[in-house]
C-alpha cells in the first residue's frame, strides 16, 4: 500500500476511534456496542499498518483481487450486525407493546380510584 | 366452566367516535335482556379522532392506549385485563358496529356448555349478511386451505374477528402472541395444542361508519405477512418452541 494511502487510512481510522469516544463519553452508545466498534477501529488500524497480511490471507482463501475480499468482509459484518439489531429492535417492540398495557391499565386504576374517592365525598 | 360465568366483551377501539356509542349501547342492552354477568371493555388504540372524548362520556370501563399498537396489541391487552379480573370468557366486538351483540347468546352457548373452547362467528357458514369485498374473499379462501393443509381441520371463517374464548384459550393468547396479523396464527395454535374450535354462522353487518384502513396494496401486504405468521407459528410448534 503506497505511504500516502496508509497515512489517509489510519488518521480516517483514529478519527472513527475518536468518534466512538466521543459518543461512549456523552453515554450515547451502550457498552456492548462500544466494545465492538473499538475492536473495529483497532482491526481496521492493524490490517492498515500490516497490509501484507490482508493480501496474505486473501490469497489463502482463494480471493485473487485483496479489495474484493476487504468489501467481502465488510459487507458480511454488516449483515451481521443488521440482524442484530433485528432481533433487539424485535425485543424492544415487545418490550414497548407490554409497557404500553401497564400503562393502560395503571391509568384505569387511577381513574377508578379517583371516582371512587369523588364518590366517597360526595356521599359525605 | 362455573354456573354463571363472568363474560369480557372486549372493544377495540381506533378512530370509532361515530360508531362507538352504539356499540356499547347495544352491549349495554344486550345484557339487561340476557341476564348475562356480561362487562364491557373498550380498548382505545390512541385514537386520533374524538373517541377518547366519547368513551369518557360513556361512563363504560375503557382503557386509553398511550400509544397505537393495532388491533393485535389493543385485544391482547384486553385479554390481559379479562384474565387478571378473572373473567371466565372474552368476546371481541369490533368497535366500528360490524359485530352484531345480539349474536352474543349463540356464539358463547358451546363455550357455556363445555363443548367448545373457542368459537368463532362464521359469514361463510350460511352466506348471509355483509359477506365483505371481492378482493377480501379471496384472501380468505385461499387462508382456509392453508389452515386446512397445516392443521386438517376446516374453519370456513379464518378472518373473523368475531369470536369468544374461555380462559383455557385466553391464557394462551396472553402468552404466546405475535404482534400482527393472529386470527389465523392463533387458529393454528389452538388447534396444535389441542383447544376445541367451532363455527356458528352469525350474520355480520357492514361498518356503519368511517372507513376500512385496508386498500388493495395494503390486502396483498397483509396476505403475504399472515402467511409467514402462520407458518412460523406451525414450526415453532413442531420444533417445540412453545412450553
Amino acid at each position: 500500500m503506497p505511504l500516502t494511502t496508509k497515512i489517509i487510512s489510519i488518521l480516517a481510522i483514529l478519527l472513527f476511534l475518536g468518534l466512538v469516544l466521543r459518543l461512549i463519553l456523552q453515554e450515547k452508545l451502550e457498552e456492548k456496542y462500544a466494545l465492538v466498534w473499538c475492536m473495529v477501529g483497532v482491526i481496521l488500524l492493524v490490517l492498515v499498518w500490516f497490509d501484507d497480511a490482508l493480501s496474505f490471507t486473501a490469497k489463502a482463501l482463494g480471493i485473487v483481487h485483496t479489495p474484493t475480499f476487504i468489501f467481502l468482509s465488510l459487507s458480511f459484518g454488516a449483515i451481521i450486525f443488521f440482524l442484530h439489531l433485528s432481533v433487539v429492535n424485535s425485543k424492544l417492540k415487545s418490550q414497548v407493546k407490554n409497557l404500553t398495557h401497564e400503562i393502560a391499565f395503571l391509568k384505569k386504576l387511577t381513574e377508578d380510584l379517583k371516582n371512587s374517592k369523588k364518590a366517597e365525598k360526595s356521599e359525605i | 366452566m362455573p354456573p354463571n360465568p363472568r363474560i369480557l366483551a372486549i372493544v377495540p377501539c381506533y378512530n370509532e367516535e361515530e360508531n362507538i356509542a352504539n356499540v356499547v349501547a347495544e352491549l349495554e342492552a344486550l345484557k339487561q335482556e340476557s341476564g348475562l354477568d356480561l362487562s364491557v371493555l373498550v380498548v382505545n388504540d390512541c385514537s386520533k379522532d374524538a373517541s377518547a372524548q366519547v368513551l369518557a362520556t360513556l361512563g363504560c370501563p375503557h382503557l386509553n392506549l398511550p400509544i397505537n399498537l393495532g388491533l393485535w396489541g389493543v385485544m391482547q391487552c384486553g385479554y390481559k385485563y379479562a384474565l387478571r379480573n378473572n373473567f371466565d370468557i372474552a368476546i371481541q366486538v369490533d368497535g366500528d358496529g360490524q359485530h352484531p351483540p345480539h349474536q352474543i347468546p349463540k356464539l358463547l352457548k358451546p363455550i357455556l356448555a363445555g363443548d367448545s373452547d373457542v368459537m368463532i362467528g362464521s359469514r361463510f357458514i350460511e352466506k348471509q349478511g355483509y359477506q365483505s369485498s371481492v378482493l377480501r374473499r379471496v384472501g380468505i379462501r385461499f387462508f382456509k386451505g392453508l389452515v386446512q393443509w397445516l392443521v386438517g381441520h376446516y374453519i370456513y371463517d379464518t378472518t373473523s374477528g368475531f369470536k369468544a374464548f374461555n380462559r383455557k384459550a385466553i391464557s394462551l393468547v396472553c402468552r404466546h402472541f405475535p404482534d400482527e396479523y393472529p386470527e389465523m396464527a392463533a387458529i393454528i395454535l389452538f388447534q396444535l395444542k389441542g383447544l376445541k374450535i367451532s363455527e356458528t354462522a352469525v350474520i355480520m353487518r357492514e361498518r356503519v361508519a368511517g372507513a376500512s384502513y385496508l386498500n388493495s396494496t395494503k390486502a396483498f401486504i397483509f396476505m403475504v405477512k399472515m402467511t409467514l405468521e402462520i407458518i412460523f407459528v406451525f414450526l415453532r410448534f413442531r420444533l417445540g418452541f412453545y412450553r
